[in-house]
């Protein structure tokens, strides 16, 4: 254990990416033709999106690929500002080499705002001839339409169980693991087709031990998720709010962790708490309903103050 | 009419309000100058707007006859403007910046002034994998150069002095001399408005001056301002004046504000109330956010109030998205009014506070920039965003670096992990753990049988990935 594995096992080649057979057969068309529209890949987390676009520049550009590839993310700056400097810089230099285009992979594209989106537009229409975008957006839809209409949308589905399994058994082989049956199947039903997930996961375990059984993975998985997520519900179920939100500061701010990280781990540990199933439901519409809102760019912190603020009455009203 | 707080700038360091220490350690640095070039060429005055900073290091200049160049570090154009002044000959007569000649009064020194050079950085645009910076070009660099070859003294002038030394600038912690400045006592603030006062030959109530000396929290530009706002076309000035001092009050209006929010019920009356609030929606939504829970004691009515919030929330992100900012008002109205109508009683609560959210925000810097540092250097090798890197590194990668210290050792290696970063990563339970990364028993000396084991093993590992090659990550 050496190394991060989610890097260090990172798929080389279209071949050997997990899963999303139909969108890799396509993409390699493009890699045979060596030519290839603008993209946008949609799909929730841990499916292949980033490693596909890195696979396919390697095999369109060959030795040159690291020189005509160019990876910015637009989760950092998200405003108009990084479409007018470095992407347009980027955009409007040779290609090198023979290729007569490079790509911009644009990681989490979905998270520029609607100006800096309009504004790429113009740099990917003037800029088409030698410049080639590939967008990575968790939802397709917040990609405003007239980018939309210039690319082909591949949709990233969850890895299918079997696929991740051949993944984790052959990362086991490598690392001299020893993994369990139901270590397996664990580590399937945690990760939920984010493969992402299950590697960090696998590498978090192996960090204890080399045999990995059903028990560590629940063990670590759980110090993995922040140990916190569930005092932050007992405390607002049991009505001291302020402490409940305290916590979730704690979260956002000390670990850096994103709102809509904190919201899916509430919606997981909902199952886990000893109150009627009645309450369970109407929690999960709230969580739900909080989730939405934080995906559409609403301020992460005061929609889970006002979730744990129905966590905090649902607890008043079992008393 | 003058601008007074031009025309009261302090000319000798002696007329400077409180800080007598940074005064004395400035004074000393400045006298190391007369002996030769000192160990530390630049000082980095530190310390929030209006306690004297700049006024500091204009009064130095005078008193020790160096020609003050003050430059401005953002424009990136300056940088070879401040190497040039820097690097010139410290005997040489020189022509200053309006063109006049300088006589060698004291060797012609100069001092240069960088004022604001904590937003040096901010518009940087530097790209994830060559640290290459695209938009301040060569700007931090050539500070950096310039401080390190200098022949003339230099200031540096910060707000906020992380912000200085974050994202590469640690350099300057080591060859600068940090001189912090505090916020003076109102009582002092009070004294030179009353100095200000009889030169003017205006007659103020003590009360307004020992209200403003009181309310501009150490600012002491802002205290001049005001001052000399109320005495405009003035000979005397008497208690009332303190009415229309209200706007740099935010905290008393605010408080008015939630009050009335949360006290009443009339929706056009706190309309009118929180349109003279001087604040954005956005603020304000924090402010009202912060209080609440306080104040809304019976559930049902908080989660009304915060279904209110919330929603207006929405409107916000929204207005945000579109960069449409016509639809604040909606939002304020649903915010203010939304939150007022949700309660079915009136709670005996008088105590609101500053946003938490902000203040902890500001106080965990120091912890979250060593962090993202970390996130920063994880996502230039790894692929990934800054935010799923900070995410991998609190979800994973502290527990792989505490629970394995072989790794953590590789990893420190990797990513070239200071030791802040590491006990960052450690954690306090962990930091036992601290010594063995930093420094790990060196395998050679010690333990020379185990050693070639490992060697073997190394061989033996190099050969299977010969064997599964078909394999080849």
């Amino acid at each position: 254990m050496d190394d991060i594995w989610i890097e260090k096992y990172r798929p080389k080649t279209l071949d050997d990416v997990a899963g999303q057979d139909k969108i890799i057969e396509r993409l390699k068309a493009y890699a045979k033709t060596k030519n290839v529209p603008h993209l946008i890949f949609a799909g929730p987390a841990g499916t292949g999106k980033t490693t596909s676009a890195l696979a396919l520049s390697r095999e369109i550009f060959g030795d040159t690929w690291k020189q005509n590839f160019n990876e910015l993310n637009a989760s950092d700056e998200r405003g108009i500002g990084i479409i007018r400097g470095k992407i347009k810089n980027f955009a409007r230099t040779a290609p090198m080499g023979k290729s007569n285009f490079k790509i911009i992979f644009l990681d989490e594209a979905d998270s520029l705002t609607n100006d800096a989106q309009a504004a790429l537009r113009r740099t990917i229409e003037k800029y088409t001839h030698i410049c080639r975008f590939i967008m990575s957006a968790n939802y397709s839809s917040k990609i405003i339409e007239p980018i939309q209409s210039r690319c082909t949308v591949f949709r990233f589905t969850p890895i299918k169980a079997d696929d991740v399994k051949k993944y984790i058994r052959k990362i086991a082989s490598k690392e001299k693991l020893e993994i369990t049956p139901d270590g397996l199947e664990t580590l399937i039903f945690i990760s939920r087709g984010d493969l992402r997930r299950a590697i960090n996961i696998l590498q978090v375990g192996a960090s204890v031990g080399k045999k990995i059984t059903a028990d560590l993975l629940y063990e670590t998985s759980a110090t993995a998720k922040p140990e916190d997520v569930k005092n932050l519900i007992d405390a607002a179920l049991s009505g001291n709010f302020m402490a409940s939100r305290n916590q979730l500061y704690n979260l956002l701010i000390t670990h850096g962790l994103s709102g809509e990280d904190v919201v899916k781990q509430i919606h997981q540990s909902i199952f886990d708490l000893t109150i009627p199933d009645e309450t369970k439901v109407r929690l999960i519409e709230k969580t739900g309903e909080t989730e939405f809102r934080l995906v559409e760019g609403s301020n992460s912190h005061i929609q889970l103050e006002a979730l744990l603020a129905q966590f905090a009455l649902a607890g008043g009203k079992l008393k | 009419m003058e601008d007074w707080t031009e025309k009261y700038r302090p000319t000798g360091l002696d007329d400077i309000v409180g800080n007598e220490r940074a005064i004395t350690d400035l004074k000393r640095w400045a006298n190391s100058w007369n002996k030769g070039i000192p160990k530390k060429r630049a000082v980095i005055l530190s310390g929030r707007p209006g306690t004297g900073k700049t006024s500091s290091a204009i009064a130095l200049a005078n008193d020790f006859g160096w020609v003050p160049i003050e430059l401005n570090t953002s424009d990136a154009r300056n940088a070879a403007k401040i190497k040039n002044v820097a690097t010139s000959g410290s005997v040489n007569e020189t022509f200053d910046d309006s063109g006049k000649f300088i006589n060698s009064k004291s060797g012609g020194r100069k001092l240069i002034i960088l004022d604001e050079a904590d937003n040096l950085y901010e518009r940087s645009v530097s790209d994830d994998k060559t640290g290459e910076d695209l938009s301040d070009r060569g700007g931090k660099k050539a500070i950096v150069e310039t401080i390190k070859i200098t022949s003339q003294p230099v200031i540096l002038i910060v707000n906020d002095y992380y912000n200085l030394i974050k994202g590469g600038g640690d350099v300057l912690r080591n060859i600068c001399l940090l001189i912090r400045f505090y916020d003076p006592y109102p009582s002092m603030v009070f004294n030179l408005l009353r100095k200000i006062c009889f030169k003017e030959g205006v007659n103020v109530d003590q009360k307004v001056l020992h209200a403003i000396s009181n309310r501009c929290k150490g600012d002491i530009r802002s205290a001049v301002n005001d001052l000399q706002s109320i005495c405009m076309d003035k000979e005397y000035v008497d208690a009332h004046a303190l009415d229309v001092l209200g706007y740099r009050d935010r905290e008393k209006i605010i408080f008015d504000a939630l009050r009335e929010i949360f006290k009443t019920r009339n929706i056009q009356s706190i309309r009118k109330s929180t349109l003279h609030l001087d604040e954005d929606p956005n603020s304000v939504l924090l402010w009202i956010n912060e209080n609440m829970p306080s104040e809304y004691r019976d559930f049902n009515d908080l989660v009304n109030g915060y279904d209110a919030l919330s929603r207006a929330d929405v409107f916000l992100g929204r207005t945000h998205r579109r960069q449409n900012y016509g639809l604040w008002s909606y939002a304020s109205d649903f915010m203010n009014g939304g939150v007022a109508v949700a309660k079915t009683r009136v709670y005996p609560n008088e105590k609101y506070n500053f946003p938490t959210w902000l203040r902890e925000l500001k106080s965990s810097k120091p912890s979250r920039d060593v962090r993202d540092s970390i996130a920063r250097k994880i996502s230039r090798s790894c692929h990934n965003s800054s935010s799923k890197s900070k995410y991998f590194l609190s979800t994973y990668f502290v527990h792989m670096f505490r629970n394995n210290t072989t790794f953590a050792v590789k990893m420190k290696n990797r990513f070239d992990l200071t030791e802040v970063e590491i006990k960052y990563l450690l954690g306090e339970k962990h930091r036992g753990k601290l010594k063995e990364i930093l420094s790990p028993p060196v395998e050679i000396d010690l333990k020379p049988v185990e050693k070639t084991k490992k060697s073997i093993s190394v061989e033996k590992e190099k050969k299977e990935n010969v064997q599964q090659s078909l394999f080849d990550f």
